[in-house]
């Protein structure tokens, strides 16, 4: 089992490497002077008033060299030392544009992915165990159509309705002007926070729904109510745990999913947080902020896929037992 | 499953009742029907009220966006202070005007041809790429397996959202950048499944006597082998029109896909997030939305009733 988590961890390696590279010299070669675009303030300002050392700047910074793997290998060093490179967007450092805003993007996801998990795994058991009745037709239709929506127009739709017309909730960001406790944060999480558990809650109920059909149609299924076994006892001991299994790996998988959800999300209720961060970059063109990002979204997704095998490996032992060999 | 010796049956060729020898009484003519599997298909998708629901509404949409130039007299860029901006509905401009004196209407059908453009066009482009990807992968096996694998795998690890959020930071927004990168982002689930799909038909008895007859490779491939994958692959791509639909939606939402004076369903909601306009104008965003809402949810049915006719496993057992 341990050799199975190292194995995974070391793999994930050169994948979130190979993601950097890609950003890297996407970004890089795109046309603009990455000199002028990437300089930190002082140095920028420097070079304009004095633009006969443009050239002496670009070699220093190493900008003449061929972009992979010297400018890479440059930019990786600086990483590793925690140096992510300026924004020329708002002129701070990376590392506080994103510092500042991962809290309240996990504030949201965490809520949202909470919530969708605990609606969505259960109306997709009961939809499966009450096959073609109408709460199935009721419930899947339901989820057919909120999985049809866009996030932004259901977004959208829920502002109209609790915020503005019926004033129960407020129309947008994390504290109302002046406060900063954390109920009021709660407060004004209700809101996004339902509308992204909603959208992920809806394939969810899809996928559990179609697992658990699989599950109730094995042989051990019959063999359980043929002993006599209630109803009730037999989903729940023996059709779940199998059932369930699949569905893990689809809840961790949720989590990069929901970081894209969680993009649009933030655009509407101006929600401060890495979503925002990202089209606000792809907007400005600011090369430096975009490969932060990729840098932390990527480690955010390989973790969450290594969770996924992990909780894969645990719930399944024909997965641990069969890699041993 | 097609054997690849016998002709398709067309409907004129064949009669559709036949008789069996083999059941009934010793003398009696039995009359059955010859039902070919897509018929059978057909008749499982009919029974599927939603689907036929999702047909009819997506032809509609379909055939609104290509006629758009007959159903509307105002063209959908022209901005015309004159009239006046932010006109409610009237009678000269059905679903009113927006900020700068576009009709509304107008936007919404040649916004209309812009999704089902995208959709289809970028549906398309991965379909060929997944498709072809996952033929090598699956018929060659090894080291060409591995190496397609490993790179879907990369691609399917890393969120869409994001990863097409940088390539238009880096390409530039348009319709055809939005194509390009929804069709470079969506192969590998197709690739997956037509991988799939062959490593489970390569074991097959009539590929191997395909085999031993002396067929060659890329006929096997195609003639005989991808027929047998359609089914699945009709699915995927049914719902994959359906997310590329909500994709470039989300990209033009942003700003980042089809920017305007271009309509696009996205971008005509785009100015909802303004209070103003989500209030005191609502007949600005909520023709877009509904539209959306209405396509997506029409190709989903259709992907549905689809996949309830092709794929097997998900008919009901008895």
């Amino acid at each position: 089992m341990g050799a199975y988590i190292i194995r995974r961890i070391l793999i994930s390696i050169p994948v979130l490497l190979g993601i950097t590279i890609i950003g890297f010299v996407a970004l890089r070669a795109a046309p603009g002077d990455p000199l002028l675009i990437t300089a930190t303030p002082e140095v920028l300002a420097r070079l304009l008033a004095n633009p006969q050392i443009l050239e002496l700047e670009r070699h220093r910074l190493g900008f003449d060299q061929p972009i992979f793997p010297n400018q890479y290998v440059t930019w990786l060093s600086h990483v590793l030392q925690g140096d992510l490179g300026y924004s020329i967007t708002s002129k701070r450092t990376i590392s506080y544009e994103i510092g500042s805003r991962i809290p309240q993007t996990l504030l949201l996801m965490s809520a949202a992915l909470s919530a969708a998990v605990m609606i969505g795994i259960p109306i997709g058991v009961i939809t499966a165990v009450k096959q073609y009745s109408k709460i199935d037709y009721g419930l899947n239709a339901l989820a057919i159509f909120l999985a049809s929506t866009p996030v932004f127009v259901l977004g959208l739709a829920f502002i109209y309705i609790f915020a503005v017309n019926l004033h129960w909730l407020p129309t947008s960001s994390l504290h109302t002007a002046g406060k900063s406790d954390f109920a009021d944060a709660l407060y004004h999480l209700i809101l996004p926070a339902s509308v992204l558990a909603i959208v992920n809650a809806a394939p969810l109920v899809r996928y559990t729904r179609a697992s658990m059909l699989d599950v109730l149609s094995s042989e051990y299924v019959t063999t359980a109510h043929s002993k006599g076994l209630r109803h009730g006892t037999v989903i729940v001991r023996h059709a779940l745990r199998n059932g369930l299994i699949p569905i893990i790996t689809l809840v961790a998988l949720l989590i990069p999913e929901a970081v894209a959800g969680a993009v649009i999300t933030e655009q509407i209720f101006a929600w401060n947080g890495m979503g925002q961060l990202a089209v606000n970059a792809a907007n400005a063109r600011d090369p430096s902020l975009m490969m932060g990002i990729i840098l932390i979204v990527g480690t955010a997704v390989l973790v969450a896929n290594l969770i996924a095998d992990i909780g894969y490996a645990v719930a399944d032992p024909r997965v641990r037992f069969d890699r041993a060999r | 499953m097609t054997q690849p010796e016998a002709a398709p049956p067309t409907p004129a060729s064949v009669p559709s009742v036949t008789t069996n020898p083999w059941s009934g009484a010793p003398g009696e003519q039995v009359v059955m029907e010859h039902v070919t599997p897509l018929r059978a298909a057909s008749r499982r998708f009919l029974r599927h009220r939603l689907a036929i629901v999702g047909v009819v509404v997506v032809a509609i949409v379909i055939l609104m966006a290509v006629f758009a130039p007959l159903l509307t007299p105002w063209e959908p860029n022209k901005i015309d202070f004159i009239t006046g901006a932010r006109q409610p509905p009237s009678p000269r401009h059905i679903l009113g005007t927006d900020v700068s004196g576009r009709d509304v209407w107008s936007r919404v059908l040649y916004g209309g041809r812009t999704s089902t453009i995208v959709g289809f066009g970028a549906v398309a482009l991965y379909l060929t790429i997944g498709t072809l990807l996952g033929l090598a992968a699956g018929f060659y096996g090894r080291f060409v397996d591995q190496g397609v694998m490993r790179f879907t795998d990369a691609i399917m690890s890393i969120p869409t959202l994001l990863l097409i959020i940088v390539f238009v930071s880096v390409v530039g927004p348009s319709i055809g950048s939005v194509i390009v990168v929804i069709g470079l982002l969506g192969w590998p689930v197709t690739c997956r499944l037509v991988r799939g799909q062959l490593l489970v038909l390569r074991e097959s008895e009539f590929i191997t006597a395909s085999r031993v007859v002396g067929v060659p490779d890329r006929v096997i491939l195609f003639r005989h082998m991808l027929p047998n994958i359609f089914g699945p692959l009709t699915v995927v791509a049914t719902f994959g029109v359906a997310s590329a639909v909500l994709l470039e939606s989300s990209l033009s939402f942003l700003g980042l896909g089809v920017r305007p004076p271009d309509a696009s369903w996205g971008n005509l909601i785009t100015e909802a997030t303004s209070p103003v306009v989500l209030n005191t104008l609502p007949w600005q965003w909520v023709p877009a939305a509904v539209a959306i809402t209405l396509m997506v949810l029409g190709v989903n049915f259709i992907g549905d009733g689809l996949r309830d006719a092709l794929d097997p496993k998900t008919i009901k057992r008895g």
